[in-house]
């Protein structure tokens, strides 16, 4: 696939932008990738997104003025339809996660892009219904909706693969269990730690999720 | 014994073999009708004087108390399950949700779904430019560009994008781009033909 993305991107004929888009789109699957991995809900990354959507715009004008049966055409096109389907399956990610976790997002709520809080909004306040509804029904004090029983927390001790891109200035502590361990991080060295251990760092893109 | 119902309505909805079973309206309505029992001692007890010779009420009340909980919690847990097994349908099945599921859900249940798909819309409009972008789509890392499909309903006309227009009548095959065709695919008006 990347193989494809090199040949695709770099055909470009303003040398410049090809390299904007190409970096994008790397930012975007690596986005995609550690949303995927990750436990909780990653800080958002919509400007890349919507970027990223005015590129696809700009790219199917150019697929439409070569011939049909140009296979450089073809080759576009699936790669416009892959690129598509990233930022599809990104956003329905993330999406996931807001509507699983939708009390604990709802608190920790600097994350999401404008669009997801507002949607946020409109599905706790929908599925709080029912609930209340079923509440309403109970006798006596018991007819109260209780916030803190509605609430799910992601597993933030959850183990995942990390990959670091850079020195990281600082050693890092890995607690398991009872034990401790205190490790330095190089660049693209990899390990298995609990979230929590690393957090700081993939939100701020220095570790990445593999 | 208390919570004994309550427990069975999620056993039930764990093990039924159907997809989206019936809101079991009955069931919750007898629960309900212990916890208002429950509740009547409670409050029974709350209003009657305490004296520590002959109070035993006490540990009643706990009890009670922690039924009632439990009735709440179990019952919640029932519609709240419920709604998720709907939200993943509705990603399945697209706006339009099959009859016979349709028939299973409770008027609050119908009014959630349609809500839900309400906000889905919302956000799917404002999200990636001005056309908004459709998450429904691309459930599946696209292979090829264009597969081969198989009719199996009367459709008629169906015009692409691209101003090519294909007739699909029943058992008729065609190769369109993949793209264009995977609502339908899942309408089930068109079949992805696998030759692997």
């Amino acid at each position: 696939m990347s193989n494809l993305e090199d040949m695709f991107l770099n055909e470009e004929e303003d040398d410049e932008e090809a390299i904007t888009a190409k970096s994008v789109l790397e930012m975007i699957t690596d986005a995609w990738v550690n949303e995927k991995l990750c436990p909780e809900i990653l800080p958002n990354k919509a400007e890349l997104v919507e970027v990223m959507m005015e590129q696809i715009d700009q790219m199917e004008e150019n697929v439409l003025q070569l011939q049909k049966t140009d296979l450089r055409s073809i080759i576009h096109r699936q790669e416009l339809e892959r690129i598509r389907y990233l930022i599809r399956s990104y956003l329905r990610a993330r999406l996931e996660k807001i509507e699983f976790y939708s009390v604990w997002v709802f608190k920790n709520q600097s994350v999401l892009s404008p669009q997801e809080l507002a949607y946020l909004k409109e599905y706790l306040s929908l599925s709080v219904a029912p609930l209340k509804n079923l509440c309403d029904r109970f006798p006596g004090p018991a007819g109260q909706l209780n916030p803190k029983q509605m609430e799910i927390a992601p597993d933030l001790e959850a183990h995942v693969f990390a990959k670091s891109r850079v020195d990281l200035p600082d050693t890092i502590i890995v607690h398991d269990g009872p034990r401790e361990e205190e490790i330095t991080v190089t660049k693209d060295s990899q390990r298995i730690v609990p979230y929590s251990c690393i957090r700081q760092y993939v939100r701020d893109d220095r570790i990445k999720l593999i | 014994m208390w919570g004994d119902k309550a427990i069975e309505l999620i056993k039930e909805l764990e093990r039924s073999s159907e997809l989206f079973p019936p809101f079991d309206d009955d069931k919750v309505r007898l629960i309900l009708e212990e916890c208002r029992v429950l509740n009547q001692f409670i409050e029974d007890a709350m209003s009657s004087t305490f004296d520590p010779e002959t109070n035993n009420y006490l540990a009643g009340v706990k009890a009670r108390t922690a039924a009632l909980e439990r009735n709440k919690r179990c019952l919640l847990a029932y519609q709240w399950n419920r709604l998720q097994t709907l939200k993943k349908m509705r990603w399945e099945f697209g706006s339009i949700l099959p009859p016979e599921i349709k028939a299973n859900m409770s008027e609050t249940e119908v009014q959630w779904c349609t809500k839900y798909s309400k906000a889905l819309a919302n956000y799917m409009k404002n999200i990636g430019g001005r056309n908004g972008l459709n998450l429904m789509l691309d459930m599946q890392p696209p292979k090829d560009l264009y597969i081969e499909v198989r009719c199996l309903k009367e459709y008629g006309k169906l015009e692409l994008d691209s101003g090519e227009v294909f007739n699909l009548s029943e058992n008729s095959q065609h190769y369109m781009p993949r793209s264009q065709v995977e609502n339908l695919i899942r309408l089930g008006v068109l079949e992805h033909i696998n030759w692997s």
